[in-house]
């Protein structure tokens, strides 16, 4: 069984196509990258694995079922523009909110329970976790979404974009803590639009550009040819440097 | 002779009428401030406001009918956020215009109504209230409504803080996040109809938005901002009303302009405050 598994997966917003005919694989306890400009599809894909979107033809499978049966097995963390960080919530109220099926409803959320804990120091913010997730650096949000997913419990983490905008100490933990997760079985599949050497610890990385131009071991993926076709011939140059990393390691 | 403080503030209540007018004016304080917190931090302002303008032609269509106002009020609350859900994906167009276009025609279409059938109801009274003309069964209804409101965001609270925080990681973990939806515009709309005889749908938006939002800047969790979004709330019914009996000026207008006078107190003293603090670093 896969963990997660598209099959030529189309999807079409009226008549705007995200994302045609993709089609890759993964087992469970890997690290995947999903790369591609803005607009590419990358949340597009995350959205179909967390049952979120169906797609308009062809199959999406995670753990072996439809992704509208998989509630509680996903986590998935969104941009973090997507939320109000100025909500009046600490950062262990953010993470107890992973315990929201565990619960089950007439109880309110307890924040001391003790997978919360857990998770906190999985991430490593144990000593911040009574600060307002206001006053946390974008590195400290993510990492406080991150142990949300860890408290869920989830076998699958959906990542939306988690280490754009963060310097590279706080990328650094963040993958850390990912790779932490991999080893315990866990499927990783994190959407990034910057290409760096970092992405050397996945162990696949899928190229997307409305579809699907390249998917693989990051060492036989990030070609010059494939990201030029991913990221098209003009937008190329900015990347050259990130280009000349990614060829030392090659 | 002199008056004293506690004369002045037991006259207004040997009346019946100022003591329904009260009792009802806290409690549609209560109803609407426990949702306030959630208008502000969701960004609901707006669509709070078109709710309360599209409850005119339910109202009007309910006198139409002789059925009770609330229903019609509660079915146009509910309808008109289903309405701009609906333009909004299908017109794709931005939610700001979506409800901007939704208020404003279901606003014109109340007045409309309201024109044409004359009905004997005084459309300056649904629009800004009159709490003192309110009836022991219209306390009633508020109660009603209050407790319904107050036992749902009880019963609820950690699902409609972990949806109105983040939808896509809520519905992804299972919470039936269309239904809470709509759950929450069912309470909005019975707030605001709670709130007709009161502040009227015209001012409810500020029972609705200000006393979170006056909360949000001096609370550090949610429980403390509801909290503290009551208190607010409470507090302005009560010195509005008293503000109106002694200035014979508008019951619903003072309320709201306590609620706004405490929104640029509370502001003002933050701000000085933190000036000071970071001058005496």
């Amino acid at each position: 069984m896969y963990a997660i598994e598209l099959e030529s997966a189309t999807l079409r917003y009226d008549d705007v196509v995200a994302l045609r005919e993709v089609t890759f694989r993964s087992e469970a306890g890997k690290m995947i990258a999903l790369i591609g400009p803005n607009g590419a599809g990358k949340t597009s894909i995350l959205k179909m694995l967390a049952g979120l979107v169906k797609p308009t033809s062809g199959r999406v499978k995670v753990l072996g079922k439809d992704p509208s049966k998989t509630r509680g097995l996903v986590a998935y963390t969104p941009q973090r523009e997507e939320v109000y960080w100025e909500y009046p919530l600490t950062v262990r109220d953010v993470v107890a909110m992973g315990n929201i099926r565990r619960r089950g409803v007439f109880r309110w959320l307890d924040s001391h329970d003790s997978r919360v804990d857990t998770a906190l120091r999985l991430v490593m913010l144990e000593d911040l976790a009574s600060r307002k997730i206001s006053e946390l650096s974008g590195g400290q949000q993510q990492r406080t979404f991150l142990a949300r997913a860890i408290c869920q419990g989830g076998e699958v983490y959906l990542l939306d974009e988690p280490i754009a905008g963060l310097d590279a100490p706080s990328e650094t933990i963040l993958l850390e803590i990912l790779k932490t997760l991999r080893d315990q079985g866990k499927t990783i599949v994190m959407a990034t639009h910057d290409i760096s050497a970092t992405l050397e610890i996945f162990d696949y990385v899928a190229l997307i550009r409305n579809r699907l131009v390249a998917f693989g071991p990051p060492k036989e993926v990030l070609t010059s040819e494939n990201l030029a076709n991913t990221y098209g011939g003009s937008t190329i140059a900015l990347h050259l440097d990130d280009l000349e990393k990614v060829a030392k390691w090659r | 002779m002199e008056v004293g403080m506690l004369e002045l503030l037991a006259e207004p209540m040997g009346y019946e009428f100022m003591r329904v007018a009260t009792a009802t004016s806290i409690i549609v304080a209560v109803t609407c401030s426990i949702l306030s917190s959630f208008v502000v931090l969701r960004g609901w302002a707006l669509l709070g406001d078109a709710i309360s303008h599209s409850v005119l032609p339910g109202i009007a269509i309910a006198l139409a009918l002789d059925i009770p106002y609330i229903v019609g009020a509660l079915l146009a609350g509910v309808g008109s956020s289903a309405l701009i859900g609906l333009v909004e994906s299908r017109a794709r167009i931005r939610n700001d215009t979506a409800i901007g276009v939704v208020m404003t025609g279901a606003f014109a279409t109340g007045l409309i109504l309201l024109s044409w059938m004359r009905p004997a109801v005084d459309v300056f009274h649904v629009l800004f209230g009159n709490p003192i003309g309110v009836s022991p069964n219209d306390m009633y209804i508020s109660a009603a409504i209050g407790a319904l409101v107050l036992l749902t965001v009880a019963v609820l609270l950690k699902e409609i803080v972990a949806y109105t925080f983040d939808p896509i990681f809520s519905k992804v973990i299972g919470i039936p996040t269309t239904l809470l939806h709509y759950v929450l515009m069912i309470l909005l709309s019975l707030a605001i109809v709670s709130a007709l005889n009161t502040v009227g749908i015209i001012l409810v938006i500020t029972l609705l938005v200000t006393p979170g939002a006056t909360a949000q800047l001096i609370s550090r969790n949610i429980t403390q901002m509801i909290g503290a979004s009551i208190l607010i709330a409470v507090s302005s019914a009560i010195v509005g009303l008293y503000l109106s009996y002694y200035l014979s000026i508008s019951s619903g207008g003072a309320i709201a302009g306590v609620a706004t006078a405490i929104f640029f107190g509370v502001l003002v003293t933050k701000t000085l405050m933190r000036r000071l603090r970071e001058k005496n670093r």
